[in-house]
């Protein structure tokens, strides 16, 4: 793993606005950067914003026109998001792929695969298929036992385990989670945080999680970015800070 | 790029192999409409081509025969025989002259009445045996060998007698070369070479032959035949000679009508087909459509998952594609077993019934290979059904649970 200097993200005056409902929500990004290897818990309620700045981190969600700075510094060069969301989306499913791992409330598996295809699935589709590291993340993550199994066939607490071992297996430099623990028991809910901050820091990705559980961030010490919404003209307007 | 559609591919075979009863079902609508089509299309070649080759196997069906008496000369013989639609021409000698008499060479008094057809090498009326026709050796008709009790390889005598005033006999030693099979000709004929013919006809006109020592008037300088012996290359060449000879005046009869007869039988047979089969396409083609597109629509989170995780927006479209190419594969093996086995079926217990032990289903490998051409081209515009809803499809559905 290199070590990279600047931040892998990069955001000044980003907005997304999002239209619903005869409501107007507006989410306002004054200034943020995500250091390689960081972490980040993005803390809110429902509806604080914190689900679509995971989006625009994530690449699938498209900024207002006018935002100053939304660079993602993770490959050889710095991807200026903001300017590829002009053009076809070729370059951002590019980076997607090659340098972003995801972890979903209910793990998100292809349910017509195994365990195991799933795993390797993004190491694959970046052209860097690796069986070894596949076994390894399998039996650190404890789902060796089910890797040939179809991913439909396992447990709750099994899907975000292997969920975890796939966000991993291609070297991304940022995971990215999205409550993560919501749909496993607390118990579970412990061990699987533990795992994914574990195994992020291992392969030296950043990590950056939406959550709404404020004990468990509490616990476990994490920086967070907090949301400050307010009603203005008419609209909700969210700000981050950290 | 070429690497992750593959990948998209072998997603999209995963996919199906995990609803493999659904894709099942899908497969068997394909077979389903494509089976009976290809026993229908069997049956068809097999009808037509069972007329077809009677008319092929029967060399009467090509002959060209003139009615009449007219004068043609070497070089129009020349001329026709060098037509690539000509299959084998030679001149007819005036038929009431050409009787002649044939015995053994011991025997030279009695002899069996027989008639004199020019022939040769490439005489459909005698296949391959043609080609034993020589200067000295003749094919005789199945009947005189058994009048005369003649054999292949026996030496003969043939004889023609000069009536009237300078009444003759002319003898010629020959050899039986082979015995034509009984359909060549019903009567006792001799198959001979065109020299030996044009010269016992000289000698029966009166003329002198001194290659032969017979004696008589001296010949004309050309030659001119009245009729002719004519058989076309192929069953298809008959009407255009049939209609170019026409137009030259000669009165001619062929069997063009019979077998433009059966040329309509088959073009007809194939437009209805080929609306059956339009028909057909359309509506699996619609069948295939719709079920590709639910599939999208049942696999959209999957999908969007794909999306998210960084496969492009266009290499997603390979999905429905390859699974309705994969729908198309499997159906089509399906329907090319159970035609396979049908008709082997029908042919074994109905050909003896209806075409005398010729295959009376035909399901030919040219008929299997454009059968499964035109299941991947209608499972790929099927798949281009759902191409609208895959490509709607946005990454950021996929971080969401819905």
């Amino acid at each position: 793993m290199s070590v990279r200097e600047g931040p892998v993200f990069s955001l000044r005056n980003v907005r997304r606005t999002r239209e619903g409902g005869g409501r107007r929500f507006v989410l306002e990004v004054p200034a943020l950067e995500i250091a390689p290897g960081a972490r980040l818990a993005l803390l809110g309620p429902s509806g604080s914003g914190k689900s679509t700045l995971l989006d625009l981190l994530a690449l699938v969600l498209r900024p207002d026109p006018g935002s100053e700075r939304f660079l993602f510094a993770a490959g050889a060069a710095p991807l200026d998001v903001a300017a590829a969301w002009q053009g076809d989306e070729t370059p951002l499913a590019t980076a997607r792929a090659a340098h972003l791992g995801y972890v979903l409330q209910t793990g998100g598996l292809l349910p017509f695969l195994t365990v195991r295809a799933n795993i390797a699935l993004p190491a694959r589709l970046a052209g860097r298929e690796d069986r070894a590291r596949v076994e390894e993340l399998a039996l650190r993550l404890g789902v060796a036992s089910v890797l040939d199994s179809p991913a439909e066939a396992i447990s709750v607490g099994q899907r975000q385990r292997a969920a975890i071992a796939r966000a991993l297996v291609h070297r991304p430099a940022v995971v990215l989670a999205d409550e993560p623990t919501a749909a496993v028991d607390p118990a579970m809910a412990v061990e699987v945080m533990a795992l994914l901050l574990a195994e992020t820091e291992a392969a030296g990705a950043a990590l950056v999680l939406a959550t709404h559980d404020h004990a468990m961030v509490a616990r476990l010490d994490l920086p967070v970015a907090r949301f400050a919404v307010a009603d203005r003209d008419g609209a909700a307007v969210a700000v981050v800070g950290a | 790029m070429s690497g992750r559609l593959a990948l998209v591919a072998r997603l999209a075979v995963a996919d199906a192999a995990h609803d493999r009863r659904l894709f099942g079902c899908f497969a068997l609508t394909v077979a389903a409409v494509m089976a009976p089509l290809l026993l229908l299309l069997g049956l068809k070649t097999g009808v037509v081509e069972h007329l077809l080759d009677e008319l092929r196997a029967d060399p009467a069906t090509r002959e060209v025969i003139h009615r009449g008496h007219r004068a043609f000369d070497a070089d129009w013989f020349a001329r026709m025989a060098a037509r690539p639609d000509v299959a084998f021409v030679v001149p007819r000698t005036r038929e009431l002259s050409l009787s002649i008499d044939v015995g053994r060479p011991e025997d030279p008094i009695r002899g069996q009445r027989a008639e004199l057809v020019v022939s040769g090498a490439g005489d459909p009326l005698l296949g391959a045996l043609g080609a034993a026709i020589g200067a000295d050796s003749v094919v005789i008709s199945e009947r005189l060998a058994r009048q005369g009790g003649f054999a292949a390889g026996q030496a003969i005598l043939l004889w023609a007698v000069r009536a009237g005033a300078a009444r003759a006999r002319a003898d010629v030693s020959l050899r039986v070369a082979a015995i034509a099979p009984a359909r060549a000709s019903e009567r006792a004929a001799v198959f001979a070479p065109l020299g030996l013919v044009a010269d016992i006809e000289d000698f029966l006109e009166g003329r002198a032959v001194p290659a032969r020592g017979w004696q008589g008037v001296e010949p004309p300088a050309a030659r001119l035949f009245p009729s002719f012996r004519l058989y076309a290359a192929s069953i298809d060449d008959v009407a255009r000679l049939d209609a170019e000879l026409t137009a030259a005046g000669l009165n001619v009869e062929t069997n063009a009508g019979a077998i433009a007869w059966t040329r309509r039988l088959d073009a007809n047979l194939t437009v209805l087909f080929a609306i059956l089969l339009a028909c057909a396409a359309v509506g699996v083609g619609m069948a295939l459509g719709a079920s590709l597109w639910a599939n999208v629509e049942r696999k959209r989170r999957s999908l969007s998952l794909l999306r998210l995780m960084g496969f492009g927006r266009h290499a997603l479209a390979v999905f429905p594609l390859a699974q309705g190419a994969l729908v198309a594969g499997l159906g089509w093996l399906a329907a090319a077993g159970v035609a396979a086995a049908v008709a082997a079926g029908m042919n074994v217990a109905l050909a003896e019934t209806y075409l005398g032990g010729a295959a009376l289903c035909r399901v030919r490998a040219v008929d299997l290979a454009v059968a499964l051409a035109l299941a991947l081209a209608l499972a790929l515009a099927a798949g281009l059904a759902a191409l609208r809803p895959i490509l709607a499809i946005e990454p950021a559905e996929g971080l969401r649970e819905t």
